[in-house]
């Protein structure tokens, strides 16, 4: 058990200790100038190793440098006055918005930072998604991370602070925190929910792989610890989603829980159910469910019942029907859901930590998707979505980049043509074309053929052995 | 009174003529008055004949002055009486006249005569009580021996008025830590600048044990080679010594001083962020590469600012640096596909720059203390008119010439700042210490000549024995401009 809680973030351990959702305690963040001393991580890039210049990079190139700025934008603005009418005439009620819904994942807050009535300064905004978000709050370990004898797993112990980001499981819990969300770490409340949605904020659909490669490496990606990353995209992938699963069922059992002692906080909360069940154009003449198949839409997305986090559970074989059951939306008893958020976060988080040492078959892996998709379309966006994710992952496997999966089949999941992010509806998407075009980017035949014409293509590499390279 | 002897007696006695008679004494009397006459003109015609101008001197003027030699009247006077009906000599007059000739090309200040008793102040204008000419061409005017220095010192109260309160002991006689004292400077530390010698002496700057030690790689390319020692690779560790920070320079408060006090190698440079810091702790902008410069030491915020808002903007200009809101994905999101460019390319909110000026702002303070950091502070340094942050001399009261000492290890007087085990690095306390040794760094070697040598390994081929004198170390004359 401490193995595993070596490589999960400080909460999600409690939760798999304990049972219970249990608070994690109130970071005390140093902040990010104590690092960016040139001697420590704030050299020029391009000089010594990547440590000794991570902060310089991140600070140009990273995303989460200027996420809290973000909060001051025209998008931010219409957000917050649709979800608080009073913050378009009081710039303090603004900001009491922001405090109590957006600098919990936006910036680097404390938990009195983000209940304090005050105004809030740009300057706390400014700080971004900044080191201790994701490597945790160096008060306690910033003079022991100096120390040689600072390696290995022990690192990683819930009361050093310090936050697993090498481990792919670990990495996945540490982002799931914010891009999944959470309610108890770091004694924050980082939910984003169907309210903020509602309000015009983007759905969440983290996938580690994706995210892992969109964000600039202030790291050194050559590390062994990062082969790891580089080592199979399906074992990334695999870990990543259950790690996620694991966060998401967390999320819901908390939610739950603190229903039932804050009533102010929602629940049912709708986020946790799949949005394009209920979000579904009522001008579309084709919104008549056939008479003999009641549970398929035209519109390819799923109906009736909203799959609970449908983004997380499809494709998760070892989700239980009991537990699923129990987290549907018409079992509205918080007690019973959050019991059994407890019970698939347990599972998952678990889950996480035997796929990372699991071996994995990219040919088997299409194989199998090829038989799925020859026998049927996929249900749904979400159940494409997944099918398309895993293809991508077993392409890369066999060392096509981009993969041929990714070249077509990709944009055939596009909510928007124009790639905007703002339009979040796949009633586009045609299962059909999907299906098909899907059976034609796994075509055996063509993909040996790319194989072949792979230079790079390492025989070995085709059945990822299991473990890490460095265990 | 009755004396005993009557008239008579005395009648009898003294004849009543007894001063037309010309006595023994009377010719005795012409007879030295011939002789000395006769003496005078023999002197007279001695002085004036070739080869007799030495009778009118007490010896050649020493080498210093000796264009002086057939002009006295550059320092003597005509006789000048106390008055004009007086035979005597005036002295203040004389000594006025010899000061003046003096200063015409040594302008010199007191020495503390405002707080020397009126009779002592008259002394202490008369240069020649110390520097005394006439004693040949090798006399050197500015051998003062102790017992000149010792008729005040050795009793100072005696010789100051009593509504003077002495701020150096009242009897210094000799140099050692007895009768001498220790240096007044070294009691505190003026400095104002967090330093760890000990962490910088180590080998990669850092103690067995930690990470992070700095490689020659790590500095900027161009700077490497100066830092690196024979043999050495980019993968090996940067290794200080002394010199590598502390230059020869001259006294720089020479200008109160001797001339020869300036010599390079006295004193040792001032520190310089620019020269001897910014090669391990430049101050990086988001995103500076190799390519880029630092942001400047020591500019005012105002101008921090700007350059901040150049540097961030110009990274996101030339696409290293992701610009506010970028939605491009190298790996398509499921759903959102690639994204799309930022509409807004290049705007800089003042938030972002307080951020990058706090970033700043926190590597000052790794340093620097909050005063020295402040708009007011920063301009006065720039304009060069605040006190140097790290002094340029230790020993305020007394001289100290580096070169004269550079067979000695630099340990033997700064032990203090080489790694030791006892030390800590962290936190850095050597601005609250003086890392300069005291008197008894100096006495083994400074002592009188009866005393016995002492050995240390750490002396290497320097003499063991140096004069003890006062003026050594100690400059008597102050400047005649207003010292800060």
């Amino acid at each position: 058990m401490m193995s595993i809680c070596r490589r999960m973030s400080s909460s999600i351990c409690l939760v798999v200790i304990s049972g219970s959702w249990t608070y994690a305690q109130t970071p005390q963040y140093v902040g990010r100038s104590s690092c960016a001393s040139a001697t420590c991580h704030g050299g020029p890039v391009g000089n010594g190793p990547s440590w000794n210049h991570a902060l310089t990079k991140w600070l140009a190139t990273d995303p989460h440098a200027g996420a809290g700025l973000l909060l001051r934008d025209e998008d931010s603005r219409v957000i917050v006055t649709q979800l608080e009418p009073a913050a378009a005439d009081s710039p303090l009620v603004f900001d009491q918005v922001l405090r109590s819904r957006c600098i919990s994942c936006h910036a680097t807050a404390t938990t009195a930072e983000c209940q304090s009535p005050q105004a809030l300064a740009d300057s706390l905004l400014a700080r971004g998604v900044s080191c201790e978000s994701c490597h945790g709050a160096a008060k306690q370990w910033i003079t022991a991370h100096l120390q040689t004898s600072w390696s290995g797993d022990e690192r990683f112990q819930q009361q050093t602070g310090v936050l697993d980001t090498e481990s792919i499981a670990g990495r996945a819990a540490v982002c799931a925190r914010c891009h999944v969300g959470s309610r108890r770490e770091d004694g924050l409340v980082r939910d984003m929910n169907h309210d903020l949605i509602a309000a015009g904020h983007p759905v969440l659909r983290f996938d580690l792989l994706i995210y892992s490669e969109n964000l600039p490496a202030h790291w050194n990606e050559t590390s062994e610890t990062e082969q790891t990353f580089q080592q199979s995209a399906l074992r990334v992938r695999s870990v990543g989603r259950a790690a996620c699963l694991g966060a998401a069922a967390a999320l819901s059992g908390q939610r739950a829980a603190d229903h039932q002692t804050n009533s102010s906080v929602s629940w049912p909360e709708l986020s946790d159910y799949d949005c394009f069940a209920c979000h579904q154009s009522l001008s579309i003449s084709q919104y008549r469910l056939p008479a003999n198949k009641k549970n398929r839409s035209p519109l390819r997305i799923s109906d009736g019942l909203p799959i609970w986090n449908s983004w997380h559970t499809i494709g998760q074989k070892e989700l239980s029907k009991k537990n699923l059951a129990a987290l549907a939306p018409n079992r509205i008893d918080a007690t019973v859901m959050s019991t059994a958020a407890l019970r698939v976060s347990q599972q998952y988080l678990r889950q996480a930590m035997t796929n990372q040492t699991a071996s994995y078959d990219p040919e088997a892996a299409i194989d199998q998707l090829r038989r799925v998709l020859g026998a049927a379309p996929p249900r749904d966006w979400h159940e494409a979505a997944i099918q398309y994710l895993y293809a991508d992952a077993a392409q890369r496997d066999l060392d096509l980049a981009p993969t041929k999966v990714s070249r077509l089949v990709e944009p055939l999941l596009r909510f928007d043509p124009n790639e905007s992010a703002t339009l979040q509806s796949p009633a586009r998407f045609d299962p059909l074309q999907f299906q098909t075009t899907m059976l034609q980017a796994l075509q055996m035949s063509e993909f040996s053929a790319d194989v072949a014409r792979g230079s790079n293509l390492q025989s070995g590499r085709r059945t990822v052995a299991s473990g890490r390279t460095n265990e | 009174m009755a004396t005993g002897e009557t008239g008579k007696q005395r009648s009898q006695r003294i004849q009543i003529d007894y001063y037309r008679h010309r006595g023994r004494i009377f010719w005795w009397r012409w007879a030295c008055i011939a002789a000395g006459l006769a003496g005078a003109v023999a002197y007279a015609a001695l002085v004036i004949s070739p080869g007799g101008s030495p009778h009118l001197s007490t010896g050649t003027l020493s080498i210093a002055h000796a264009s002086f030699e057939k002009d006295c009247q550059q320092c003597h006077q005509d006789f000048t009486p106390l008055s004009a009906d007086a035979f005597r000599l005036d002295p203040s007059a004389t000594i006025q006249h010899a000061k003046q000739a003096c200063n015409s090309c040594h302008p010199v200040g007191d020495h503390h005569r405002t707080t020397l008793l009126p009779r002592w102040q008259s002394f202490e204008q008369d240069c020649a009580q110390c520097h005394r000419e006439h004693l040949g061409r090798a006399n050197e005017l500015t051998a003062i021996g102790n017992d000149t220095c010792n008729q005040c010192h050795a009793n100072l109260s005696s010789v100051c008025s009593s509504s003077y309160t002495l701020s150096v002991r009242d009897d210094i006689t000799h140099f050692d830590l007895d009768r001498h004292g220790e240096f007044q400077s070294l009691k505190s530390d003026r400095g104002r600048v967090l330093f760890d010698h000990h962490q910088h002496m180590l080998p990669g700057q850092v103690d067995a044990g930690v990470k992070g030690a700095f490689t020659i790689g790590m500095l900027e390319a161009l700077r490497r080679d100066s830092y690196r020692d024979p043999g050495q690779g980019d993968a090996d560790l940067v290794t200080l010594n002394c010199g590598d920070c502390h230059q020869p320079a001259g006294n720089p408060d020479s200008q109160w001083s001797l001339s020869s006090d300036a010599e390079l190698g006295r004193y040792m440079k001032p520190i310089s962020f620019q020269q001897h810091c910014s090669a391990c702790h430049s101050m990086n902008p988001p995103g500076r590469g190799e390519d880029t410069l630092p942001l400047p030491h020591a500019a005012p915020w105002s101008e921090m600012r700007l350059l901040l808002t150049a540097k961030i903007s110009g990274g996101r200009a030339e696409g290293s640096a992701r610009t506010p809101r970028e939605n491009r994905r190298q790996t398509p999101q499921v759903g959102e596909g690639f994204g799309v460019p930022a509409a807004s390319a290049n705007v800089i909110s003042a938030a972002e720059i307080d951020a990058a000026i706090q970033d700043v702002r926190v590597q000052c303070l790794k340093c620097h203390d909050a005063d020295s950091i402040t708009e007011e502070s920063i301009a006065a340094a720039l304009s060069g008119k605040s006190a140097p942050l790290i002094p340029g001399r230790w020993l305020r009261h007394g001289l100290f010439d580096h070169a004269a000492h550079r067979e000695v290890d630099c340990r033997f007087c700064h032990g203090a700042a080489y790694p030791s085990e006892e030390v800590s690095t962290s936190p850095a306390t050597d601005h609250q210490q003086v890392m300069v040794g005291g008197i008894d760094t100096c006495t083994p070697c400074h002592r009188t000549i009866d005393t016995q040598p002492t050995d240390n390994p750490l002396f290497g081929k320097q003499p063991v024995w140096a004069s003890d004198a006062c003026v050594l170390c100690h400059r008597y004359h102050t400047s005649t401009e207003a010292q800060p």
